[in-house]
């Protein structure tokens, strides 16, 4: 799966620590996360949707 | 010598100190486990060298050496339950099955070869320690090796 959270991340000036401490979780996960290493549970994408203020469409996409 | 010891064992009591409450819970229990795991096999040996092994302080060894392993899993169980970082948790189950992976793998070598020679022939205490140790060594390697590949 693509997102676009490093971009987002980015345009708010947040590091991946930064949006850790605001999504409760640990730098790793939003580093696994980034790089498509991990894809997120749900409550995650809902969580960072809410932080961005977007739909989790607009953070992640399918790849096909 | 001295200043790089105490400088790691600041280093260690700052690591626990920035954990959260559960992991810390979680390390403390499973290193009070290790001990007592390790006290309990010593007992049985001592009674045995000496002589004083009867078979209701046999069983009563082998008993006391299952609490902590029934602990550790119920520790790992709880933290696994109460972990609220999905990443984490998956990278903790990921180090567990290695683990226990590897733990098969040595004790089906072990079992073959101590068919071969008593060389290989382990007492049940050895055979526990050397289970746990690798365990848990085998777990945290797997575990370092995954926050370093995702540093």
């Amino acid at each position: 799966m693509k997102n676009r959270l490093r971009v987002l991340r980015a345009e708010r000036g947040w590091s991946q620590a930064d949006l850790a401490q605001r999504l409760e979780v640990s730098r790793q996960s939003v580093n696994a996360v980034e790089t498509g290493k991990f894809d997120p549970s749900l409550p995650l994408a809902f969580k960072l949707a809410r932080l961005f203020e977007t739909t989790i469409e607009t953070i992640f996409s399918d790849e096909n | 010598m001295k200043n790089r010891l105490r400088n790691s064992l600041k280093n260690l009591s700052a690591l626990i100190k920035n954990m959260s409450a559960l992991k810390r819970q979680t390390l403390i229990s499973i290193c009070v486990s290790a001990l007592m795991l390790t006290l309990i096999n010593q007992a049985d040996r001592y009674t045995l060298a000496r002589g004083y092994s009867t078979k209701p302080l046999v069983i009563l060894f082998g008993f006391l050496s299952a609490i902590p392993i029934l602990g550790i899993l119920f520790v790992l169980g709880r933290y696994l339950a109460r972990e609220t970082d999905e990443y984490v948790r998956m990278m903790v189950v990921k180090s567990l099955l290695w683990a226990a992976a590897v733990i098969v793998i040595a004790t089906t070598l072990q079992s073959a070869l101590a068919e071969w020679s008593t060389e290989w022939v382990l007492s049940p205490n050895e055979t526990a320690c050397m289970t746990f140790d690798l365990f848990f060594t085998v777990a945290s390697i797997v575990f370092v090796i995954q926050l370093w590949r995702n540093r």
